[in-house]
């Protein structure tokens, strides 16, 4: 059951991601492949004051939450003069950049080495340190951010970003600062993968930057794609089934000689009937 | 079809999904007296032929070990495609539903790092033909490796180069952790000699331009470039080539594919690499298989016949493990493997010379 519980916690964690991006994405309209990047920060604040500071994880779930949207808010104002196509290869850049700071900046990451005993979390003397109450854990906080996302979008706010993705020259012929609102759901998408992050060094105890490439973020945005956009439970079933399927192949009885080379063929293939099936996304309202 | 029923037909599938990986995990069991093992190697991506050598390696091996000891061996080997997370993954569904007595693997750093606290609660032997530094890991003899320290690899091939009376060094490596303390250890070593490393420029392992760090280090005008890469060897010797580069050039655990690769850049470069693995490896892996064996078979081998060996002993797990944290030396097809008491990995090592595609001791 340990193996089903494992899968559960990476689906909470994904989910979170999912959710977080699909109002960035699937509500506002702005293709954003940034998403790892805020997921790294998010890691790498709780991994860094965990393990040097010893700072309890959800006081640094609340810094990373803070810093993370800090980031956000610099690199959405850069990528707020862009629109489109320029928008997404400029948040692509902005995705490289992260990672190479990760990289790089070894005296406080570690660089490739990467940061290992980051500890499970503790509250008030309890010690989520069994994968089962981790995914307790992870749950609430899957919970709080479904909801907070839910009350976000049914808003005014979430009609104006709704009406930014549908026509925002429109909008702006109203009256309507169109940046500011993107802007502030760019920074709430960042804030939101940061807990994301939070959740993924304190459960692997262990971050480097391979986690957070460039690639993490399109998987991201395939988790939303694939379980349609502008709907958060299409998020949710889109993280079960890319998180599920992969694991799911393995019992499929390939020969061993070509059995991990025939699930990736699997893999895609099953991905491009899925789009093929329903291009919107299994529960989309909202096509890119 | 409406949305009810798509969300009843959804929820129907995953229970099923569920309940089918409940009997599977109720229905696992091993044939009294087998050993069951698992494996976790990288079997596709961009490193998939470095853990196709381990697979190479590990099969082989419970082949030899089914014909020594006549007792069946049941392996389950699984792609961990070299990503952290999928490795814990793995390495769940071998310990809780595929119930092995044992594990060999996972191969990158990265991997090893993030198992190495699922490996301390499951209380299960892990023995890897890997390397991560000991703070990743935390029992430093489970998983226990059979993969040469890196650093203290790179201390030997600097105290060669300044003992040749090179003075100047540039370093060139990639951002791969292994590659990254090579480089690291190299540098700061030469340094410790008395020497200079006039520059040293790491690259990310898939760039397909090494120009730039190229230029730079041949503007330094070093009297050798060490080459702390696997990775990327081949674009790094060409390239230097290319710019008319003649100083010398030293380097780290070039295999055969390396050398064929990089013929004609190569020449009169010289290496440090743990020995080559035994004759009788190598006629047994050609038997086998065809061909001659790559980087990591030999370790692969080695890491699966100790387990299988400490496994055939039959003590309780924590027995074995124990084992594993006195064990002082193992004679394996890779060399004379040793654990020294602050646990790291020693194999004798050798400097090797490329002279006409040929490796000459």
């Amino acid at each position: 059951m340990e193996y089903l519980v494992h899968l559960g916690i990476l689906i909470t964690i994904y989910a979170i991601l999912a959710i977080s991006l699909d109002l960035v994405v699937g509500y506002t309209g702005l293709l954003s492949v940034t998403h790892a990047a805020f997921f790294g920060v998010g890691a790498y604040t709780t991994a860094i004051l965990a393990t040097s500071f010893e700072v309890n994880f959800f006081f640094t779930v609340l810094v990373s939450i803070a810093l993370t949207a800090l980031v956000g808010l610099l690199i959405g104002l850069v990528l707020s003069r862009f629109n489109d196509d320029y928008f997404a290869l400029a948040s692509f850049g902005f995705n490289v950049i992260v990672y190479s700071i990760f990289l790089n900046w070894q005296s406080l990451t570690r660089g490739p080495l990467g940061i290992p005993g980051i500890d499970k979390p503790s509250l008030f003397g309890f010690h989520f340190n069994s994968n089962s109450e981790f995914l307790l854990l992870s749950l609430v906080f899957l919970v709080a951010i479904y909801y907070t996302s839910h009350f976000i979008t049914s808003s005014s706010f979430g009609r104006v970003i709704r009406a930014i993705r549908d026509d925002e020259e429109a909008l702006q012929v109203f009256g309507y600062r169109t940046t500011y609102f993107k802007l502030t759901v760019f920074v709430i998408g960042a804030g939101m993968a940061a807990v994301a992050g939070s959740l993924f060094a304190s459960y692997i105890t262990f971050i480097d930057p391979s986690s957070f490439t460039l690639f993490e973020s399109v998987f991201i945005l395939s988790i939303i794609i694939l379980g349609g956009l502008s709907n958060h439970r299409g998020a949710l079933l889109g993280a079960v089934i890319l998180i599920l399927l992969p694991e799911i192949l393995r019992f499929v009885g390939f020969p061993t000689d070509i059995a991990a080379q025939m699930r990736q063929v699997v893999y895609g293939l099953l991905l491009v009937v899925l789009m093929l099936y329903r291009p919107q996304g299994l529960l989309g309202r909202y096509r890119l | 079809m409406s949305i009810k029923t798509k969300w009843i037909i959804a929820t129907t599938v995953i229970i099923l999904i569920i309940l089918g990986f409940i009997f599977y995990l109720n229905n696992k069991s091993t044939v009294d007296g087998n050993i069951r093992i698992g494996a976790i190697f990288i079997l596709s991506g961009d490193a998939a032929g470095w853990g196709e050598n381990a697979k190479k390696g590990f099969d082989l091996a419970v082949k030899d070990f089914k014909e020594t000891y006549d007792i069946g061996v049941e392996t389950i080997i699984e792609d961990s495609q070299g990503d952290p997370k999928t490795a814990i993954s793995v390495f769940q569904k071998l310990i809780t539903l595929d119930k092995v007595d044992g594990v060999v693997g996972p191969l990158f750093q990265a991997e090893v790092a993030a198992v190495a606290s699922n490996i301390a609660s499951a209380n299960i032997p892990v023995i890897t033909p890997s390397y991560a530094p000991i703070i990743n890991r935390d029992n430093p003899r489970n998983p226990l490796m059979v993969w040469m320290d890196p650093s203290l690899e790179a201390y030997k091939i600097a105290e060669y180069v300044f003992d040749q009376g090179v003075r100047t060094v540039a370093v060139f490596g990639t951002h791969d952790s292994w590659e990254n303390e090579v480089s690291d250890s190299f540098a700061s070593r030469f340094k410790e000699l008395g020497g200079i490393i006039s520059t040293k420029e790491l690259t990310q392992t898939d760039d397909t331009d090494v120009r730039v760090p190229i230029i730079k280090i041949i503007n330094t005008k070093p009297e050798a470039v060490f080459l702390g890469t696997y990775y990327q060897f081949i674009h790094a010797t060409k390239v230097l080539n290319e710019f008319g580069y003649e100083g010398k050039l030293y380097s780290i655990e070039v295999d055969s594919y390396l050398a064929t690769e990089a013929k004609d850049y190569i020449e009169g470069l010289e290496f440090i690499t743990p020995e080559s693995y035994s004759n009788n490896f190598i006629e047994k892996f050609e038997r086998e298989y065809g061909i001659k064996p790559g980087i990591p078979a030999g370790q692969a081998y080695d890491a699966t016949i100790l387990l299988l060996d400490l496994l055939r002993q039959e003590g309780p797990r924590e027995k074995i493990i124990k084992t594993m944290e006195n064990l002082e030396s193992y004679e394996g097809v890779s060399g004379a493997i040793e654990w020294t008491k602050d646990n790291r990995t020693i194999l004798p090592t050798a400097i090797f010379k490329i002279q006409d595609g040929e490796f000459i001791k």
